[in-house]
């Protein structure tokens, strides 16, 4: 079924609206970026969890209370949680409440089980954990690699929607179990939207985007359908290939799930006329909501109060419209008349997370290449510098930096024919522009690029007052490679090397290459 | 100001600077001060001198000895041509380099308003010795073409320990009215230095009529060994014009001998020859005067006092 047809047909639904007299929800949010020894560390598996609190809570009828938010939690901290919650929605069924209970993980998953840090949850054992649990709903999303495991068992479907109970009576009852990806399939994450795909999709559409039928409720089938287009669409061209989301639903009663309810008077308003694509981010440039939108009826983001950057790719594709918005209470209209227009090459890509700013202190050493010209022109020379960069600002993975440096080193020039040893003060400074690609792996990275310095060597002879000092200037350009071990939030060690070629002519082309080396530390600046 | 740009960008791409191990190359096979100038021992001061003849016994002071270091600052007159243009080289980075060469200049002549100077400096292996090749050069008002006054050739690349030649071109220094007073030197003057080994050796000859410096026509030769002791070979005359040919040695504390030919004016053709030593305070302490020409006996016919030993033991032969 096409999700048109879907959401028209959800449309005829009776809704269950949440938050209603007698009705409790639990929620159990969880994000573990580490899955133990052979997996990756995840960047955003926190963000994705306390991204999906913060809607449940806000707008999915969560009270404060009744939500556990888990982050890099092992396997029996989400049993304790859960167990509690359990225990909660049964003394709340007991005095006649109707209960929901959300499961939501971001993290690992592999051969069948949750991998949270160095303990493991088998999605075997949660199923069974779900069915059983003394809640009217039972609602599991799982955002991870291979998280299609868990709906194995039976009625597994990998469809862009699916369809809800129209019996009378009773509102909907059983359990639901929808994960990011097929069973053989890995969850993707992207720095350019600053989570994973399935989460942020889902995000965006429970704040709104997800509402095709415009009442103001955005219910289960219609925040999967959504999430299932956006996700599949969004990986379609992704080196990890497409990501497919899928759903076990086993709901008796009748109506669909509401998950959040958008409030007109608190929300950012996309009126009717507006169309095409627009992301929001929230003040520290991370997205929080992205809305495709066809002329034809406003569309609302319950968004929270705060400050946010709405962008919008034009048509002609190399801009953007670029606005400002302050929510505070009550509706606020998107008015693209205000936004301003930018070129795109100056814009961080969609949910970018900002261009990220690092200072890195070092010390290392140079030597030429030509033991001729170490003796003769150019001797080994210790240096001491710094560089400040900015990652991602020009694109993703993309790095560029500015440094400078200045060391030196003494020695003795030999010149041949029996001239004494002549003792040599040897000075540089040198400042440079980097451009190079960042490839993460866990908390090490590695780059590579090239980078154009200015450089400044002098030499001098101070047992020689008879002989000038001498100087020369040029443009080096080079090859930079370094090594990064991030060991905290702000701090990473970092090795690196350059090659540079010198162009020098005073006495004829010697023009030839130098290294440097360098160890230093790199301190991420603003985070 | 797109050329200016672009002209800015090639010349760092291209490298600027005077860092230059071949410019210290040529720097060190430059002879120097060190290397050329004559230096005397013994009373620095007249008042020394004075002190030092109060003292002296009965053959006095060594007057001639003490003329020697007039005769040396006459001789050091002379390389100061060469020397103030090296010691030039040295502060002032080449106008153009080449792989074997280097130039200065041309410079306007600031003395001599219309001409310019030039300096120049190649060099030629013959094996793996270098030889440097110098020529300060002068072009007169008007054009033509560039007349060498001083010229020169640096053998090694370490002047300290090379041997060298420089000849100052005072025929075409008057020629080019260069000279600095009436009193240079008519002729050219060679200079030639040894410091290979011991003893190194400063010589700077006065061709017969050619004056200047302050000295006479001579082959004026200084030697000098490491443990301080030397040789000056120098000539002086009097105001009677007699001349006196002096081969002297000495210590480094300034004790020495003076081996002395006497041409005296009223007979060219006679000579007559004398020894005396002297101490370190520039007293006489012995004298072989066989013709007393000297009188440091006073009226006598002969003056043989204290001979030979009074003289250094180094000299006593």
């Amino acid at each position: 079924m096409s999700r048109a047809a879907a959401s028209a047909a959800l449309a005829l639904l009776l809704l269950a609206r949440p938050g209603a007299a007698a009705e409790r929800r639990f929620a159990v949010v969880a994000g573990q970026p580490d899955g133990g020894s052979g997996t990756v560390r995840l960047r955003f598996a926190e963000r994705d969890a306390r991204r999906i609190h913060a809607i449940l809570t806000r707008l999915g009828g969560v009270a404060e209370g009744d939500a556990r938010l888990l982050l890099s939690p092992d396997a029996a901290e989400v049993r304790r949680a859960l167990g509690d919650l359990f225990e909660q929605s049964r003394r709340a069924a007991a005095a006649g409440d109707s209960t929901t209970l959300f499961f939501y993980y971001s993290g690992h998953a592999k051969d069948g089980e949750l991998r949270l840090g160095h303990s493991r949850l088998p999605l075997a054992e949660l199923r069974a954990a779900l069915h059983g649990a003394p809640a009217d709903v039972r609602v599991a999303l799982l955002d991870s690699c291979q998280s299609g495991a868990i709906t194995r068992s039976k009625g597994v479907r990998r469809a862009p929607a699916f369809d809800v109970a129209r019996d009378g009576g009773q509102g909907p009852r059983g359990l639901v179990l929808i994960a990011s990806s097929a069973a053989s399939e890995d969850s993707q994450e992207s720095d350019y939207i600053g989570g994973s795909f399935f989460t942020h999709y889902l995000a965006s559409g429970l704040l709104g985007d997800a509402d095709v039928s415009g009442d103001g409720k955005v219910t289960l089938a219609e925040a999967y359908a959504y999430a299932y287009g956006r996700t599949v669409a969004s990986t379609a061209d992704t080196a990890g290939g497409i990501q497919h989301p899928v759903y076990q639903y086993d709901l008796g009663g009748s109506g669909d799930v509401v998950l959040t309810e958008i409030d007109p008077a608190a929300a950012l308003v996309l009126p009717a006329p507006l169309e095409g694509h627009y992301v929001v981010l929230d003040s520290g440039s991370r997205a929080v909501a992205e809305v495709s939108k066809g002329p034809g009826a406003p569309r609302r983001l319950a968004l929270p109060p705060g400050s946010y950057t709405v962008k919008k790719r034009l048509a002609a594709g190399d801009a953007l419209l670029v606005g400002d918005v302050t929510l505070a209470k009550g509706a606020v209209d998107l008015d693209e008349g205000r936004m301003r227009r930018v070129p795109l090459s100056r814009d961080p890509q969609k949910g970018f997370s900002g261009a990220r700013w690092s200072l890195l202190a070092g010390l290392g050493y140079q030597g030429f290449f030509s033991a001729a010209a170490r003796d003769g022109y150019f001797p080994p020379a210790a240096l001491g510098g710094l560089e400040l960069s900015s990652r991602d600002d020009l694109g993703h993975g993309l790095a560029w930096g500015m440094d400078l440096s200045a060391g030196g080193g003494g020695s003795f020039l030999s010149l041949s024919g029996g001239v004494p040893p002549i003792k040599v003060q040897f000075g540089e400074v040198s400042g440079g522009a980097s451009l190079w690609l960042d490839y993460p792996a866990g908390p090490l990275t590695l780059s590579a690029g090239g980078r154009v310095a200015f450089i400044y060597l002098s030499r001098r002879f101070p047992d020689r007052a008879e002989l000038r000092s001498q100087y020369f200037f040029t443009v080096t350009p080079g090859l930079v490679a370094a090594a990064a071990w991030r060991f905290s939030p702000s701090l990473a060690a970092v090795a690196r090397g350059r090659v540079n070629y010198l162009f020098y002519n005073v006495d004829g082309n010697k023009s030839l290459g130098f290294a440097e080396l360098m160890l230093g530390v790199e301190y991420a600046l603003g985070n | 100001m797109r050329w200016a740009t672009s002209i800015a960008a090639a010349a760092l791409l291209a490298g600027c600077g005077n860092y230059s191990t071949e410019d210290l190359e040529f720097a060190e096979a430059l002879p120097t001060r060190e290397t050329l100038q004559v230096r005397l021992p013994g009373p620095v001061s007249q008042g020394a001198a004075a002190q030092a003849a109060v003292a002296c016994g009965s053959l006095g002071e060594a007057t001639g000895w003490l003329q020697a270091r007039a005769i040396g600052v006459g001789v050091n007159a002379g390389l100061d041509w060469i020397l103030r243009v090296v010691d030039y080289l040295r502060t002032v980075e080449p106008t153009r380099r080449e792989r074997n060469a280097r130039t200065w200049g041309p410079f306007p002549d600031e003395k001599h308003p219309g001409f310019q100077s030039r300096i120049r400096l190649t060099r030629t292996f013959q094996g793996e010795e270098p030889t440097y090749h110098f020529f300060f050069e002068s072009l007169p008002p008007g054009g033509g073409r560039w007349r060498a006054l001083i010229t020169g050739d640096f053998v090694g690349a370490y002047a300290a320990r090379g041997r060298g030649n420089v000849t100052l071109h005072f025929t075409v220094i008057r020629e080019l009215g260069l000279n600095d007073s009436a009193s240079d030197p008519t002729a050219d003057v060679p200079i030639d230095y040894d410091r290979t080994g011991e003893p190194r050796t400063v010589s700077l000859t006065i061709p017969a009529g050619a004056g200047g410096f302050g000295l006479i026509d001579f082959p004026y030769t200084w030697s000098s060994y490491a443990d301080g002791r030397g040789q000056f070979d120098f000539a002086r005359q009097d105001a009677a014009g007699n001349r006196f040919v002096w081969q002297a040695r000495f210590t480094a504390d300034g004790a020495g001998r003076g081996d002395i030919t006497i041409y005296p004016a009223s007979n060219p053709s006679a000579s007559y020859p004398l020894s005396a030593c002297w101490d370190a305070g520039a007293c006489y302490t012995a004298a072989s005067d066989l013709f007393n020409v000297a009188q440091l006996c006073g009226p006598a016919a002969t003056c043989v006092v204290n001979w030979p030993a009074g003289c250094p033991t180094a000299f006593q032969q």
